[in-house]
């Protein structure tokens, strides 16, 4: 299992037109902040994820930003054409101490193999807390059905 | 609220130690390695997040034992090489048998550990060889200072350690070696919201006895209530509904899905709902006397519960 998040950046410091994000490096971030353009919505987080050509489990970087209810899971929020048609297995795990994880919600409740590709495709799920619960620290593990090498945006908007 | 509140010896073998007091916060673990202090070269990865075993000397000691053909931890104890406070059940470096858990999950390089004392866990380097390492009797000693010990974490949940039963139900031993309880939930901090569980939040990695042959090594655990103010032994009934967390699980075999059987961290999660209407709750842990002839597990093993209030009512 490795890691191919980006860090975790507000939805509102994602601007589209700048967002080429077939060419970006999975650490990347994106400017500017709010500026009274190319600014998609001021609700959410965003990272960048590369599914790093192979169909081993990889995770997010564990969210930086509190959850208290429900959340809507958005991957391949911009509706990346990727460069091969891929399904995935989502899954958002918790975890007390940071390094071992357990599913809080497992990938029937998010996205699995047969909710379809999501080549040019945004996939959304919602996190139902009073269900799953929360921990101390969260995340998102992600499995490719095929190996793909684009990077998608995955977003998470709190209720 | 001291971890030894129950006995000041957590490796007493008659049932007076079950667990820790719930805790509103955690303290962050610190690792660091410790040469041994005579026999084989051998560094061990130790870890500690309990600020009471601070200047308290816990003494390890290994052997290799031909006559369960590998190499053991044969003893720990406290304070230093003292038998007033020792558990002699021997961890065995390798695989306990045929298809069963190797120590592998608990080297160095992995997440997972041997928490062998409340608050206090090892790790075997990475390729320690599970036949040859320890070719003589060699030993260990770490005094846990107060810079081993992280942070002090306030997480919005509850925390305590849990020692596993001493022997199986079908064992013969008595009610207390038996049946381990945790200490009835605080409700100032939990109340009657739903709660989140997690068992073995620390990623300890199971073990059973060393030497048990093709069986089973299960346990289940229950959500006890009672309405009274302050139950004694008899005042507690298994919850209806929701009140089985795990019944029968194969704790060693960590290709689960953390609900119904444990995950590839040993763990397991579950969302405790109808908390209200009971004054108190706690957890009763056992090992089952199920359709197989069950095996019990390894005694220097302590895991660590979390709870989390979901939907705090005001």
């Amino acid at each position: 299992m490795a890691l191919f998040g980006s860090d975790w950046s507000t939805y509102s410091d994602l601007a589209l037109a700048e967002a080429t994000i077939e060419a970006a490096g999975a650490t990347d971030t994106f400017g500017p902040s709010i500026n009274g353009s190319g600014t998609t919505g001021t609700m959410g987080h965003f990272c960048y994820f590369e599914m790093d050509g192979n169909t081993n489990t990889d995770t997010t970087k564990p969210f930086d930003f509190p959850i208290n209810g429900d959340f809507t899971v958005a991957i391949n929020a911009t509706a990346v054409n990727t460069d091969a048609a891929t399904t995935l297995d989502v899954t958002v795990q918790g975890s007390v101490d940071g390094s071992n994880y357990v599913d809080l919600a497992s990938k029937t409740d998010i996205l699995q193999d047969s909710d379809g590709t999501i080549d040019t495709v945004v996939k959304t799920a919602v996190y139902d807390y009073d269900a799953k619960g929360r921990m101390p620290y969260m995340r998102l593990s992600i499995t490719a059905a095929t190996a793909s090498n684009s990077t998608i945006i995955i977003a998470i908007i709190p209720h | 609220m001291s971890i030894f509140q129950d006995n000041t010896n957590v490796y007493k073998n008659d049932g007076t130690w079950h667990s820790s007091p719930w805790q509103p916060f955690y303290h962050k673990m610190v690792s660091r390695y410790i040469d041994e202090t005579s026999g084989d070269s051998l560094q061990l990865k130790m870890w500690c997040c309990e600020p009471e075993w601070e200047g308290t000397e816990l003494y390890i000691e290994a052997a290799h034992a031909t006559s369960t053909g590998g190499d053991i931890l044969t003893r720990v104890s406290y304070p230093g090489d003292t038998l007033a406070n020792a558990e002699g059940d021997d961890y065995k470096l390798g695989t306990q048998d045929t298809g069963k858990l190797t120590s592998e999950e608990a080297h160095d390089d992995r997440t997972v550990k041997h928490w062998f004392a409340p608050g206090v866990a090892l790790q075997l380097p990475d390729g320690t060889h599970a036949t040859s390492t320890i070719t003589q009797t060699t030993k260990w000693s770490y005094t846990p200072t107060s810079n081993d010990i992280g942070e002090k974490i306030y997480d919005g949940g509850v925390h305590c350690w849990m020692k596993f039963p001493y022997n199986t139900v079908a064992s013969s031993s008595t009610d207390a070696q038996t049946y381990v309880y945790s200490k009835p939930f605080p409700m100032e901090y939990v109340g009657n919201s739903d709660i989140l569980l997690v068992w073995n939040s620390f990623g300890h990695q199971v073990r059973r006895e060393v030497n048990t042959l093709d069986v089973n090594t299960s346990i289940s655990l229950e959500r006890e209530i009672s309405y009274m103010d302050n139950p004694g032994s008899g005042d507690w009934t298994v919850k209806g509904a929701g009140g089985i967390i795990m019944n029968d699980v194969d704790v060693e075999d960590f290709t689960g899905d953390g609900v119904t059987g444990v995950n590839d961290k040993f763990m397991i999660r579950n969302m405790m709902a109808l908390m209200e209407g009971v004054k108190n709750t706690r957890l009763k842990m056992y090992i089952p006397d199920g359709s197989f002839t069950e095996a019990r597990l390894l005694r220097s093993q302590f895991i660590r519960v979390s709870l989390y209030p979901i939907n705090p009512k005001s």
